[in-house]
């Protein structure tokens, strides 16, 4: 009897499966979203144009041309006199109609070649190499060259996007832009999570007097209306400070609101986790409270950190675009997208210029990227979804 | 082919034909029940047993047809009710059989009451959509259903919300729920497994006595051997979305003719003798994607002995005793069902 | 019930407190004192600043200051607003109204439409309805709301069938009331829309999210098993327990609602409380923005409340213990 058991035994155990970890089963599941991989390449393919702003904006952000002020996206053609050749531009210059509206020029006599990687407004690679050379744009002489055009002298200029008030193209501003509003989000989400975690984790840890003070002061961080804060601390500020100051006061701000909500799910995850057996089997095995912190609580809120984190970052996001569209943020000649907008805010220089719209497009994609990850990420990794549903 | 468990003379209440139902989710086709057939007759109480996972729960909500219908799907067969193929019923008509006709009483207390509403509203919306009654008259009924349920202080209990009352008592409940309307059939789902053993008895005590009082037919579905010796006239026994055997009750218990049945007696801890270790059956359940061929229950089977009919050919359930006036016929599933016969249980 | 209510609102006052003595520590944060623009400036007589001074003890140490501006609020002086030249009681009371008005249908618009178009989401899970929907709520959610408001006021702009901004036309004092109420209905659909659209997303996919979870619930194959219609199991017994955690956010909601009205209030010229604020920091008119911040924390306290009064009639389980 007992040997046919063993038997029995052996052939039902035959082919065990190697099991995954929690981490890769959701990446695997996150896979499968389709939405959420494109969202990341999306993203992927942003932060990457951030990093080679330099190289791929034509101009510097700052290089102004007020001739060209409000000038539209300058076409690029590719056909003259009837055969493919090189892209060209032509040198445009303005005047007023009778109702003070501008009116566009071309010089059709003298085709300026857009060339690649041409030499063009001086910056750091990387912040320590000197480098000239951008990606595409025309090359300063040929630019400039005398014309018998409409406008003796006005050099020509590639706006592929359209150019602001001051003639400053806005491709290369988008370009230069996107560091402020790319990193912005990082980097409030960097402290919003130390904070977070500490405390949160402090007080679920530890319960008692500290978790009731502790979670009081965080629902009176989360209750107050975070714009209002937002404002009222920063006029507690000088309006003139330099842009670096005004991006880490920023950054400070929106952690200083955004933390409280994390910190009170973090004492909620680890008030749970810290009740279940396999905890209280390690302290009852005389387990340190740092190892089991460390071993036990940290891995199980990984996850979801990771989820609530990708899922706020739009925040940060929206309020420096806020703030700066607002003239209180990021200073001109600066640029992020949301001063960016500061020109869109006029109805009226809207429907003359729609391409002023663009930086909140930017935002827009950016900030559903984000969001689309996040939910990818919370569905992949839901503890829940991963356990076989019996139907 | 119809199941024969009584002689034709009696009158079948329920008649489950050559039921399948099928889910289907990403890894593949799961299925869950796969051609179950069994009949139960008026008054009678059928009980349906297997380990987790054998599609006894699914069987039972195919009855009632509240199989979640994407990714479920009932794939073929007849449920006959009093003579009408319940699956080819409306969506309007099945709804006048469900709390009506046909009752059932779930497994978790806790979870099978909203939250939000008092447990006499409950029941009085039961009480409502089936019968041409006033509030107060409904209302009257609910407390004597709570009454007749054994609920102490049954007027004041009507006001309770569920997460005031016990496990036990929020049992009664839904007893007391499922009779609103006077079924003719109550569909048991493992009725006291979260429950505490002596509130186990009870409830089961309970159940006996409302059968006979109102003559319904129960079909209990349980894993637990000992609530089946207590409770039922006629026993089915499940395995893998297929019925294994099948018989009344004592002929069942006296003498078992299939080896799972006789695993599950085995495993049984006994009071009177000594043991050394517990008698488990080796390996798990099949996944219901993908059965062993041959038989299903043969990787895990002591008789099998690794012989070749079991690995390769379907065993089909036969009679291997006949229906008699008083007993239904003895079916089984097995190749070598009269060498499990010859089998010693000690119970 | 009242004596949960009661003690709701006592939780609200030291938390007050603690909000203005926070706006007032980072006031005193700002270099220079907050008549430092002023003294600057050579229009202003001397007399003025001095009478400031004395009104506001701002010779004293910080702690006095507060001191003695709590007990000015107590007796209703919030200040003066340097900007207006008027009492900021006064500012904030004009444009108190608008604001709690802007919310209001804001929080209308948003349940009304969020809440069915969760439920169907839910109902008719994976369909094209839900697919449709997700996607439309992940680009509400996405769309910062000055963005889709500088696009609608374009749009308007465009089309021209609404007026492009403030709350009332020019000619609303010879309106009859009639006309006024419809004036003022028309300047509140834009900005209604914007707060909306984005509340709406996340609103209807919180809804379909707790629907789901409740439709999987035990209590609700009970309910089908008694043979109830498919629409008492969805709007009775399924609806009744997804709106619970909606109502707990509630609160949060309202936070987040006063926050975006105040960016849209900007935009589209709606003389509300935000757009105060705005002027207000852009100005540093210091008492004002002091002002306005305790009433948007009063705003949320309210708001909260009627949260709490509203969860514990809803869920049972609460009012029991």
């Amino acid at each position: 009897m007992a040997r046919e058991e063993e038997n029995a035994e052996k052939r039902v155990e035959a082919a065990p499966r190697p099991s995954l970890a929690l981490w890769q089963l959701g990446l695997r599941r996150l896979r499968r979203h389709r939405l959420a991989v494109a969202a990341f390449w999306v993203l992927v393919v942003l932060y990457l144009m951030m990093l080679c702003a330099d190289f791929l904006a034509p101009y510097h952000y700052d290089n102004e041309s007020r001739q060209h002020s409000y000038s539209p996206p300058t076409p690029v053609r590719f056909v003259r006199d009837g055969r493919l050749s090189r892209p060209y531009v032509y040198a445009r210059s303005y005047t007023f109609d009778e109702y003070r509206r501008r009116v566009w020029v071309e010089d059709r006599s003298r085709p300026v070649p857009v060339r690649f990687f041409v030499k063009g407004d001086a910056y750091r690679l990387l912040g320590l190499f000197p480098a000239e050379r951008h990606l595409f744009g025309l090359d300063r002489a040929e630019a400039s060259g005398g014309s018998t055009g409409a406008a003796p002298g006005v050099p020509a200029r590639l706006y592929l996007l359209g150019a602001d008030a001051r003639g400053r193209d806005l491709l290369s501003r988008l370009l230069y832009g996107s560091r402020v509003s790319l990193t912005i989000g990082l980097v409030g989400v960097a402290m919003t999570f130390v904070l977070g975690l500490l405390v949160g984790g402090i007080s679920g840890y530890f319960g008692g007097r500290t978790d009731v003070v502790l979670m009081r002061t965080c629902e009176m961080f989360m209750m107050i209306p975070g714009f209002y804060l937002m404002l009222a601390l920063r006029s507690a500020l000088p309006p003139e400070m330099s842009s670096v100051e005004v991006y880490v006061l920023l950054v400070a701000i929106m952690s200083l609101i955004g933390w409280a909500g994390f910190a009170r799910v973090v004492r909620g995850m680890v008030l749970s986790i810290r009740n279940r057996e396999y905890v209280v089997a390690a302290q009852a095995s005389g387990a340190s409270h740092l190892a089991i912190i460390v071993r036990h609580v940290l891995p199980n809120t990984a996850s979801y950190a990771i989820v609530a984190l990708s899922l706020s970052i739009p925040g940060y996001i929206l309020g420096e675009s806020a703030l700066s569209m607002l003239g209180l943020g990021i200073q001109d000649p600066h640029a992020s997208w949301g001063n960016l907008l500061k020109e869109a805010m006029n109805v009226a220089q809207i429907r003359f210029h729609p391409w002023i719209l663009l930086p909140g497009v930017c935002i827009f994609v950016t900030v559903m990227a984000y969001n689309f990850l996040g939910d990818g990420l919370r569905d992949a990794f839901d503890p829940r979804g991963l356990t076989r549903e019996a139907g | 082919m119809t199941h024969e468990t009584q002689p034709p003379a009696a009158d079948g209440l329920l008649e489950v034909e050559e039921l399948r139902t099928y889910f289907d989710i990403d890894e593949g086709t799961a299925r869950a029940v796969d051609g179950v057939s069994f009949r139960l007759s008026r008054g009678r109480t059928l009980g349906l047993v297997g380990e987790s996972g054998c599609g006894k729960s699914v069987t039972a909500l195919s009855i009632l047809r509240l199989v979640p219908a994407p990714p479920g799907r009932i794939a073929s067969g007849r449920i006959l009710f009093e003579g009408r193929d319940l699956l080819r019923l409306s969506a309007e008509e099945m709804r006048q059989v469900r709390g009506n006709r046909i009752a059932m009483v779930f497994q978790e207390p806790m979870t099978s009451l909203n939250p939000v509403f008092t447990v006499g509203s409950q029941i009085i919306e039961a009480i409502l959509f089936h019968q041409k009654v006033t509030k107060a008259e409904a209302r009257a009924q609910t407390v004597q259903l709570l009454r007749r349920v054994h609920l102490p202080a049954s007027e004041e209990r009507a006001d309770a919300y569920p997460h005031q009352l016990s496990g036990g008592m929020k049992q009664r409940v839904m007893i007391a729920m499922a009779l609103a309307c006077r079924p003719d059939l109550l569909i048991a789902d493992e009725p006291t497994t979260a429950l505490d053993v002596t509130v186990a008895a009870q409830i089961l005590d309970l159940l006996k006595e409302l059968q006979a009082d109102f003559g319904m037919s129960v079909l209990l579905i349980t894993h637990d051997m000992g609530v089946v010796a207590e409770t039922t006239d006629e026993v089915a026994v499940m395995y893998a979305g297929e019925l294994v055997e099948s018989a009344s009750t004592r002929a069942l218990f006296s003498q078992p003719r299939h080896p799972y049945t006789i695993g599950l007696f085995r495993s049984l801890p006994s009071l009177g003798r000594a043991q050394r270790r517990l008698a488990a059956i080796p390996g798990a359940v099949p996944s219901p994607l993908r059965f062993p061929a041959g038989c299903r229950f043969h990787p895990r089977c002591f008789l099998s002995r690794g012989r070749e009919r079991c690995r390769q050919e379907e065993p089909q359930l036969r009679a291997l005793v006949l229906a008699t006036a008083g007993e239904p016929a003895h079916f089984s599933r097995c190749h070598f069902a009269e060498e499990a016969a010859e089998v010693e249980v000690e119970l | 019930m009242w004596a949960y209510i009661v003690r709701r609102l006592l939780i609200g006052v030291p938390l007050l407190l603690a909000m203005a003595f926070v706006t007032f520590l980072f006031i005193q944060l700002a270099p220079g004192d907050v008549l430092a623009q002023y003294r600057e400036n050579p229009s202003i007589p001397q007399e003025l600043i001095q009478q400031y001074e004395a009104r506001f003890h701002l010779k004293d140490p910080v702690v006095v200051q507060f001191g003695y501006w709590l007990w000015n609020l107590a007796h209703g002086d919030l200040g003066d607003s340097f900007v207006r030249k008027a009492p900021v009681a006064q500012v904030i009371r004009e444009r108190l109204w608008n604001t709690v008005l802007l919310s209001l249908t804001s929080l209308l618009f948003t349940w009304l439409v969020a809440l069915p178009l969760g439920i169907f989401a839910a109902v008719h899970q994976y369909s094209w309805g839900d697919k449709v929907f997700s996607v439309l709520a992940f680009l509400g959610m996405s769309l910062p709301t000055f963005f889709s408001a500088l696009l609608l006021l374009y749009l308007v702009s465009l089309l021209g069938w609404l007026p492009l901004g403030g709350m009332v036309s020019a000619n609303f004092e010879s309106l009859s009331f009639a006309a006024k109420v419809l004036d003022v209905a028309k300047h509140l659909i834009i900005p209604t829309l914007v707060i909306g659209a984005s509340a709406v997303a996340g609103l209807q996919r919180l809804t379909r999210g707790n629907m789901l979870e409740v439709l999987r619930q035990q209590y609700i194959v009970t309910a089908r098993a008694k043979g109830l219609p498919e629409h008492r199991v969805i709007y009775h017994h399924a609806l009744r327990n997804a709106i619970n955690p909606l109502i707990t956010i509630f609160g949060y909601e309202f936070s987040a609602l006063l926050s975006g009205a105040a960016l849209t209030e900007n935009i589209v010229s709606w003389p509300g409380l935000g757009a105060l604020m705005l002027e207000a920091v852009q100005a540093q008119d210091i008492y004002l923005v002091m002002g306005d911040m305790l009433m948007a924390g009063l705003l949320l306290i309210l708001g909260n409340l009627i949260a709490d009064i509203l969860l514990a009639y809803a869920d049972p389980t609460i009012s029991a213990s």
